[in-house]
């Protein structure tokens, strides 16, 4: 059962005490008293909704079937198909493939020894078929949520994202150094989305990190100094910062493709630094101008991609003008 | 002699009724082969079946010895064909249609084509959507004629000509003919204008070919008998009877195929007397085989 | 004999495709100028989000100039039933691939233009540093998806005949019902899956789903 009309009931509660007429209501006699009261419904609503969410983790949904999968347990609380369990094996083993391909055997260990809760869920509107997909044993409303039939790829794609999760926990100065934004699966070229907004920015400190200036590019991703450098010279943009976090998360995928599980053990130890770029670079086995190096030299090489003449895509449409006119000669007219 | 056209039941239908049912025909090598029958018999559909245009339910089809519709690309570089509507391409102009046709046909003959521009009157750059039927026409038939095909196949290729045009049309025919002995197949209900030139007939109606005779046989074999006290039976007659109309009480006329003048023994045996026998022209033999196909009688007022 | 088919195809066409080149080098042109591009010296993010119509603009400029260049000679054959191409000693499919080859070409010329349209556009502004043009590249994606959708185009027509509008429009709304039942209904998958298959790489759409840019990083 959802929480929805608890939330609803809660956000008119609150909506009624900040009228003034209901103070009289409530038996206040001053402003503050009435604040105090709104806080303690307040309180108490929340109070409510955490045994509500409690209640609801100790329930047992009914276990339908589990399978390990390459070190990998998933629970099933819902009535899958035998399709779906293929496709939830085969995301798995997609996402340890991908690992173990990009940053070396043992990389995969992000995933091994997770257990994965599966569910079926509403949406909102109660119509899409959809199924809940958790870390944990416990399902919880609060899960990733993705289509039914399940697919091999959105398997891959959660799976993944917890893996990028679990690595950055254990770092936490690299976590909030990317704001906790990091995907293994990079099917959106961040650094060549990096790049663009390197290129694109208000800021010249960036645009000069774009062109290759190791030292702008040292100002920029100092984590004391992120949003101070627009002081001086730059616009500030509205938004207040103009380098998003996925910049300084394709940082971490280039220390990643240096060092590989080397930077996965070494995130895990204790660190002595707070400087996210120093901690990478050593994880990776370089020096910081190194690391930044080899950073600006991919996000201009992934810049350049757009240049390059799309002979796959060139191909394919090849093929299928071949499909179309086949199938235009073979009716004669009459 | 290899026939240059041979179909054999050749049937064909678009929707439900049979356009063509059952048709057999043979046209040989070097004949000039008129095609007769009224508007709607299914002349042209039989044609655009034998060019391999359509195909056909059921039946064979043999042109210039080969299998219609299946190789009817290799058949048709040997085939000079004239539609009965305009087919070429209305934006190009006569010098361009002629270069086009040229591209497709490697006997395609320049200097022949050049003088049969000049002799059928045609300027080079005028363009095909401006020509008139008459000039379309002639137009068609250069581009034909030029091809130096064995066989021709043309469709009403006169219709709606004016004299001077048609005869200017048929003598150029007839000329490339004598010269290169090809096979033509022509198509047409303008029939004294057939009985010039062909020495094969074919006539057909509803679908069906209703005779296929030798122009000659066409000509001299049909005739209108007058007959007295006619038999009632026609059992054993050495003729075929088109049609039998009475005229009063004991007088009937019969048109009959395949008249011999020994033939009047037949009537005096049977007690019947011959009063006259009367000559048809091509067309009042055209009406009635067709009559007799439609089995179409008149009984005495 | 290509040849000849060729000589058609330009004489009976060159007037849409001339329409055709003159728009495609005129769309960047347009593009930057539509979008308030006035300065010759704009910065990154201004000339960025200044060309973000191009796409759109050369998509549908190659999806129906290329469905003009296909349907077109169909008709003028159409006009006589096909009659003189069926007459020509040549199988159907071959000069059934003669024809589109011919307008294939003609393909060519419209791409050559906005390749010198992506040039002069180009041309008329001060690059910012960091910032490059391709306009060879855009001018290759036109290209590719103006045959594609040419070859779609061209398949219908000659499948279809005569009913080809009366098919594309069924071929345009049934899937349009369908989706909208599927989604009313809550079975999404369906309508996606297609929309995947049509749209992304290597489907047969997927041109057109690819990022169309005539200046990027």
């Amino acid at each position: 059962m959802s929480d929805r009309p608890l939330r609803h009931a809660a956000a008119l509660v609150l909506a009624l005490t900040c009228l003034t007429p209901c103070a009289a209501a409530l038996g206040a006699q001053t402003a503050a008293e009435m604040s105090q009261r709104i806080h303690a419904m307040q309180d108490s609503l929340q109070a409510t909704r955490a045994r509500y969410d409690a209640r609801r983790a100790r329930a047992t949904l009914p276990l339908n079937d589990s399978i390990v999968t390459d070190g990998v347990t998933v629970l099933f609380h819902a009535a899958l198909a035998a399709r779906d369990r293929a496709a939830v094996r085969q995301g798995i083993a997609d996402a340890r493939s991908l690992l173990d391909t990009r940053f070396g055997a043992g990389a995969a260990k992000l995933v091994e020894g997770t257990v994965w809760s599966i569910m079926s869920v509403a949406q909102f509107d109660g119509r899409a078929p959809t199924a809940g997909f958790v870390e944990g044993r416990v399902p919880r409303e609060r899960s990733r949520v993705v289509g039914m039939p399940l697919r091999a790829e959105d398997v891959e794609d959660v799976v993944l994202q917890r893996a990028a999760h679990r690595l950055l926990d254990r770092a936490p100065v690299v976590a909030a150094f990317t704001a906790g934004t990091y995907d293994f699966n990079e099917q959106d070229r961040p650094l060549y989305i990096a790049q663009k907004m390197l290129a694109l920015s208000a800021s010249s400190v960036a645009r000069r990190c774009a062109a290759g200036a190791i030292g702008a590019c040292r100002t920029i991703l100092d984590s004391h100094a992120a949003d101070q450098w627009f002081a001086a010279t730059d616009t500030v943009p509205p938004n207040g910062r103009a380098i998003p976090p996925g910049v300084k998360a394709s940082v971490l995928g280039v220390a990643l493709e240096l060092g590989g599980t080397r930077v996965i053990d070494a995130l895990a130890r204790p660190q002595a630094s707070d400087d996210a770029v120093a901690i990478l670079a050593d994880a990776a086995g370089v020096t910081p101008d190194s690391l930044l190096h080899s950073w600006t030299t991919q996000l201009q090489a992934a810049a350049t991609e757009t240049a390059a003449p799309p002979f796959p895509l060139a191909a394919t449409a090849a093929f299928w003008c071949g499909i179309f006119l086949l199938a235009a000669t073979r009716r004669r007219p009459q | 002699m290899t026939d240059a056209i041979r179909i054999r039941d050749l049937t064909w239908r678009a929707g439900k009724e049979f356009a063509l049912r059952d048709l057999s025909m043979t046209v040989p090598t070097g004949a000039i082969y008129g095609f007769l029958g009224p508007n709607g018999s299914g002349k042209t559909t039989t044609i655009r079946l034998m060019l391999g245009m359509l195909a056909p339910e059921h039946g064979t089809i043999d042109v210039l010895g080969h299998a219609m519709p299946k190789f009817a690309h290799r058949a048709l570089a040997k085939i000079g064909y004239v539609p009965e509507v305009v087919h070429l391409y209305s934006r190009l102009t006569v010098d361009e249609a002629m270069r086009f046709h040229k591209a497709f046909f490697a006997t395609f003959d320049d200097a022949e084509a050049d003088r049969l521009r000049r002799r059928f009157g045609l300027r080079e750059d005028q363009r095909i959507g401006a020509l008139s039927k008459g000039e379309s026409g002639k137009l068609m038939m250069l581009l034909a004629l030029s091809q130096r095909a064995e066989l021709l196949v043309l469709d009403e290729p006169t219709d709606g000509l004016d004299p001077v045009i048609r005869r200017e049309v048929l003598s150029a025919l007839v000329e490339y003919v004598d010269v290169h002995q090809a096979t033509v197949f022509i198509s047409s209900h303008l029939v004294h204008e057939q009985e010039r030139i062909c020495d094969w007939v074919g006539v057909m109606d509803g679908g069906r070919m209703v005779a296929e005779l030798p122009m000659q046989e066409f000509r001299s074999g049909i005739k209108r008998l007058r007959v007295l006290n006619a038999p009632p039976t026609r059992d054993a007659m050495p003729f075929s009877v088109l049609s039998r109309d009475e005229i009063s009480l004991h007088h009937e006329d019969w048109v009959v195929r395949g008249w011999q003048p020994e033939m009047r023994e037949w009537f005096q045996r049977s007690g019947a007397e011959l009063r006259e026998i009367q000559d048809l022209d091509l067309e009042d033999s055209f009406v009635e085989l067709l009559r007799g196909a439609r089995g179409v009688t008149t009984e005495a007022r | 004999m290509f040849a000849m088919i060729l000589r058609t195809q330009w004489a009976w066409t060159r007037v849409l495709v001339a329409l055709l080149a003159l728009i495609a080098f005129l769309t960047p042109v347009f593009a930057w100028r539509i979008s308030g591009g006035n300065d010759r010296a704009p910065g990154a993010m201004q000339l960025i989000k200044g060309l973000v119509l191009l796409g759109p603009m050369l998509g549908f400029l190659a999806l129906f100039g290329s469905f003009v260049l296909a349907v077109y000679p169909w008709t003028i054959d159409a006009e006589t039933k096909h009659v003189y191409p069926l007459s020509l000693p040549i199988t159907w499919s071959r000069y059934v691939g003669m024809r589109y080859f011919a307008g294939a070409l003609t393909l060519l010329v419209p791409a050559l233009a906005l390749y010198v349209g992506n040039r002069f556009a180009v041309s008329m502004i001060t690059l910012p540093p960091l910032l490059q043009a391709y306009p060879g590249t855009l001018a290759f994606r036109f290209l590719l998806a103006a045959l594609v959708a040419y070859s779609a185009s061209f398949a219908l027509q000659y499948l279809a005949g005569r009913r080809a509008t009366i098919v594309a429009l069924l071929l345009v709304l049934v899937p349009t019902l369908i989706f909208a039942a599927a989604e009313l209904a809550g079975a999404r998958g369906f309508g996606d899956a297609v929309g995947r298959f049509l749209f992304e790489w290597p489907g047969p759409f997927s041109v057109f789903s690819q990022p169309w840019v005539l200046i990027d990083v």
